[in-house]
């Protein structure tokens, strides 16, 4: 079964002469269709291990293979191609361009890694994707012009434009409301169970909640896991907070 | 703390800082110089016409006929006060052919663009020559002095011998030396002369005809022009006042001039990308300046953090400008200073500091209203990044979904334009002005071109080839039509003998004087007439041409002083005898800076004194080509000058054409190093302000190429709108530079645009200057990490 697999990786940065070990020989193995949260204090290497692993920063060492690619292998436009056709990106901050209406923003991506393809079926898959997370009322407004749980959500389509693999979230509830954060996270636990593997980097215990498998990160190194198994239904999330508040308090967070 | 900020902004942004640092530098150095020449040049032109004693009016007259009438005259106006002195000599008149210098085995003929020369004397008070130092050269006997420009355009070198002839008298002389001649030593004058020894001017005297020259001092020009115009002498030939001689030195001021609008230009676009960068600073660090305002700085002392930079690259720039416009200032004083004698040939230092004080004072003054826009910004609206909170303003763009064919990197560089405009407008007007004064010598030089200007000198532009110098031997000048319908004739003849068709019309020149009968004001006009085969290219603007003999057309211009109209009667003084003429049709052209009259060709002038002709307008039956046909005439007739209609026009409007060509490439070059800088400049500051949503689109597996290709296409679209927007501003320009610029010459012209050339190619260089600063430029999007997304509001 194909899979995302990262092995022995290491990062290391260089400040003023001074060597930083941020990753330290990681393991770690995303089955398709798994939806993995990423824990651990601040500074652990969580946004780290997400940048590298995805490709957006080089790894100093170790292998990751990305569903039958080695990633470490790649050339970077190789990398970016990869990035922009099977990956799928949800950061803290709703990062989009300014100048863009919201439903350009979605499409964009498709715009540009289907050329050749018809843009008519790939506007149909925007307004199917902005209905399901319901955002369709807002496609025209500027990114200025819609509330930070829209946006996110907005951004979780354009992730979701070009039917990736994998969907990498860095904080993806950081910057937005009790309210929003719930229903984002509905949002990303239905595209899980539709089948998109999810990484997700989070310090919000009830987001981790909802993931099949929590790991969690000290020192640049995974420390320990635990496997929740799929969130099927909301009936069992108390239950799922329980068990993750025990497992993080034995682990000291 | 300001020197710590000063420390770490100058490092921030080294590209801009520097390319800024050399447009201040620049235009100092521009302004400086050129105002200084123009401030030299204005005072020393009085300063050199006082000093050689250049008379407030010349008069020419025809020596042959009596001047007994006119020196009463003057003696009359004396007396009265009207003016203080006057004075006469004679200038013997021959022929550029008849002037030789002694080359090898070999003697080579003066050329003085096939224009006559004179020989005069140091007999009189005025106009007078000097050396280098300033002192009045001796001429001894076998001597003879030169001017400068004469020297270097005929390539004559001082100790040199020239061999005079006219009529049976032949003199070989020595050149001793170059002299600044006020008055005749440049040759837009039209009276070149050799100084001469008064027993060798003497020898040369019986035989040659002369041209009488009175020299008046008036206090009041005008009213002796006026009232000299009015006594209707026939003898004069042409008035020449102080201010024509003065209208050649201001000549030297069109390249300072020039620079001054290049200078001015660079401060203009300086400060533009000033404000640019000074915005940008104040939006990117909108939240460092919320934070100093909410902890209580005032407003004075954060605009200081942000002026202190630019005044120290404004200063340091207009220091080493003034430095640089020294040697500058003192090479165009030199270059001044060898044609006429100045008071002091030391530059103004004041000026120039002057203004780099005026450019430090204008920059830092701008850059200070460009920081007004703190003041309105609250504390929390500047940590909130410039947004008030209210966000409700609809979105206005092209959309992508709508866009069928544009591909994403296209879309985004079209869209960026679009939303923000006024973002791009510093680069639009840049490029704008930059077409715009590219177009301005092109569009001249195809005027130039042109078969309307050739008409506008009197030219047929169907002519075949022109023909000049067909005196015969020893260059003796015709007088008469007559002798110049001989001269032809016996061309005509000499071409048939060699199997030459040929059809010639000769343009004689006379001054008439036209009086008219209500007015009773006296016009010494310079008219023209056709000789020879008939020919009707000459254009009217109303009326028609003269045809029968008694009709007679005017420039517009005298129409307009003298309140004529079309169909008044005016009378000529033709022959010696008064005729009644009928004014036929108006026109404008260039002949005698737009003031002359056209005769027809029917009347006889048999015994009126023909001042020169103009050109014999030759159509050879032959299927060369016109260059192939002057060489082939040239080397079969080389007793003649023969040449084409633009090379006349050429001539007489002399080297400001060939300048003009010698000028295109390297101002294309200029201009594009300029856009080339302020492109790299201006697409730096775009980078560093998108840097934030070019790591999210890097993030999202957008390659390099594609952003570079955005980056590329946007500021391709920016040449596209500036390419569009400067047509009808470089038409608009034709009509309000070049239009009145051609205008001095007498007449209006219609500007000729070559689409092609100013469009397209010569902006398509720009283009591909533009390109490749913004490739050199986006090469820094290769080093934008991704974690710079955090740098995106």
């Amino acid at each position: 079964m194909e899979s995302l697999k990262v092995t022995n990786l290491c990062k290391t940065y260089v400040v003023n002469k001074r060597q930083n070990n941020v990753l330290r020989n990681v393991n770690l193995e995303i089955q398709a269709g798994e939806m993995v949260a990423i824990m651990g204090p601040s500074g652990s290497g969580k946004t780290t291990l997400l940048y590298t692993v995805s490709g957006m920063d080089d790894a100093t060492a170790g292998k990751v293979n990305f569903f039958g690619k080695e990633l470490t292998m790649l050339k970077p436009n190789e990398i970016s191609d990869l990035r922009l056709q099977e990956m799928g990106f949800v950061f803290q901050q709703m990062y989009m361009l300014k100048n863009l209406s919201i439903y350009d923003n979605i499409i964009l991506p498709a715009y540009q890694a289907n050329q050749k393809k018809n843009r008519h079926d790939i506007q149909e898959r925007a307004k199917i994707l902005m209905q399901k997370l319901g955002i369709s009322d807002v496609s025209d407004n500027g990114v200025n012009e819609v509330s930070g749980g829209q946006l996110q959500r907005a951004c979780i389509c354009r992730s979701l434009i070009n039917q990736p693999k994998i969907i990498f979230a860095d904080e993806p509830t950081g910057a937005l409301n009790k309210q929003n954060s719930i229903e984002v996270m509905d949002e990303l636990t239905r595209i899980n169970v539709e089948g998109t593997s999810i990484m997700l980097v989070t310090h919000d215990m009830r987001v981790a909640s909802k993931c099949e498998r929590v790991l969690y990160i000290e020192d640049g190194n995974i420390r320990d896991e635990i496997i929740l198994g799929k969130c099927i239904s909301t009936s069992d999330i108390r239950q799922r907070e329980r068990q993750l508040n025990e497992w993080l308090i034995k682990l000291g967070w | 703390m300001l020197y710590q900020i000063l420390k770490k902004d100058m490092l921030k942004r080294k590209g801009v800082n520097i390319i800024l640092f050399l447009f201040i530098t620049l235009s100092t150095v521009f302004l400086a110089s050129s105002i200084n020449n123009i401030t030299i040049i204005s005072s020393a032109v009085d300063y050199y016409m006082d000093y050689a004693h250049v008379p407030d009016v010349n008069i020419i007259i025809d020596s042959k006929k009596d001047k007994t009438q006119i020196d009463h005259w003057l003696q009359q106006q004396k007396e009265k006060n009207l003016i203080s002195d006057f004075e006469y000599n004679q200038f013997l008149e021959v022929s550029a052919k008849s002037v030789s210098v002694k080359r090898g085995q070999q003697k080579e003929t003066i050329e003085n663009q096939g224009a006559n020369l004179y020989l005069s004397t140091m007999d009189v008070d005025y106009s007078k020559v000097y050396d280098d130092y300033g002192n009045v050269p001796i001429v001894n006997q076998g001597e003879v002095l030169v001017s400068k420009t004469m020297l270097e355009t005929e390539k004559l070198h001082i100790g040199e011998k020239i061999t005079i002839q006219s009529k049976g008298v032949s003199k070989d002389l020595t050149i001793k030396a170059a002299v600044k001649d006020a008055a005749f030593g440049n040759e837009m004058v039209g009276i070149s002369r050799f100084l001469l020894n008064e027993k060798d001017f003497q020898d040369y005297q019986p035989v040659t005809y002369a041209l009488g020259v009175y020299y008046i001092m008036t206090p009041d020009i005008d009213a002796f022009t006026e009232l000299l115009n009015h006594q209707g002498f026939t003898q004069i030939i042409n008035i020449i006042s102080i201010d024509t001689y003065k209208m050649v030195y201001a000549f030297d001021m069109i390249v300072a001039g020039l620079l001054i609008a290049v200078g001015i230009c660079l401060i203009c676009i300086a400060l533009l990308v000033l404000r640019f960068t000074l915005v940008f600073s104040i939006e990117e660090q909108y939240q460092e300046i919320g934070i100093l305002k909410a902890i209580g700085l005032k407003n004075r002392n954060i605009k200081k953090i942000y002026l202190i930079k630019y005044f120290v690259i404004v200063v340091v720039g207009a220091v080493l400008g003034t430095l640089l416009s020294i040697p500058v200032s003192q090479v165009m004083i030199q270059s001044v200073s060898q044609n006429m004698i100045m008071a002091s040939d030391e530059l103004n230092l004041a000026i120039n500091i002057g203004c780099a004080l005026s450019i430090i004072a204008l920059v830092i003054m701008f850059c200070y209203l460009s920081t007004r826009k703190l003041n309105k910004v609250s504390a929390i609206t500047a940590i909130r990044g410039g947004y008030t909170g209210e966000r409700y303003h609809s979105y206005r763009g092209f959309h992508l979904s709508k866009m069928k064919y544009l591909s994403v990197s296209n879309y985004l560089g079209f869209n960026d334009i679009t939303t923000h405009l006024t973002r791009y407008i510093v680069l639009i007007i840049t490029f704008c002005l930059s077409f715009i004064l590219i177009t301005v010598p092109l569009n001249t030089i195809n005027t130039m071109h042109s078969q309307e200007i050739l008409k506008k000198f009197s030219i047929d532009p169907n002519a075949s080839v022109l023909l000049k110098n067909i005196e015969v031997s020893q260059g003796i000048k015709y007088h008469f039509v007559t002798d110049l319908i001989e001269g032809m004739q016996r061309v005509e003849k000499k071409m048939e003998d060699k199997g030459y068709q040929v059809d010639m019309t000769g343009e004689p020149l006379y001054f008439i004087n036209y009086t008219n009968h209500k007015k009773q004001k006296n016009n010494n006009l310079m008219t023209l007439q056709l000789v020879g085969h008939p020919r009707d290219f000459l254009d009217y603007d109303e009326g028609y041409a003269p045809e029968l003999p008694n009709e007679v057309a005017f420039s517009k211009d005298i129409m307009k002083e003298n309140h004529w109209q079309i169909g008044d009667f005016v009378t000529a003084n033709i022959n010696g005898k008064k005729q009644n003429m009928i004014i036929s049709g108006t026109f404008t052209d260039y002949m005698q800076l737009g003031k002359s009259a056209r005769l027809n060709s029917q009347i006889n002038c048999d015994q009126e004194t023909m001042f020169d002709y103009w050109s014999i307008m030759v159509n050879v039956h032959s299927s060369q080509s016109q260059e192939k046909l002057i060489q082939t005439l040239q080397k079969e007739f080389p007793e003649y000058k023969w040449q084409s209609g633009q090379e006349l026009a050429d001539e007489t409007i002399g080297g400001i054409q060939t300048s003009l060509q010698e000028m295109i490439i390297p101002m294309t070059i200029l201009l594009c190093g300029v856009i080339m800088l302020i492109t790299l400049l201006m697409e730096k500051l775009f980078i560093t302000r998108e840097k934030g949503e070019i790591a999210m689109l890097k993030s999202i597996g957008f390659q390099h190429k594609t952003i570079q290709k955005w980056q590329m296409m946007r500021m391709a679209f920016v040449v596209i709108v500036a390419m569009i927007v400067s047509i009808p501003l470089s038409l608009l320009s034709n009509t309000i530079i070049l239009k009145p610029i051609f205008a001095i010459m007498g007449a209006q012209v219609n500007i000729q645009v070559d689409p092609l050339q100013a469009y397209l190619i010569y902006p398509g260089i720009l283009l591909i200057g533009i390109m490749i600063s913004t490739l050199i430029a986006t090469h820094s999007v290769k080093n934008i990490n991704i974690r710079e997304m955090n740098n995106l509001e």
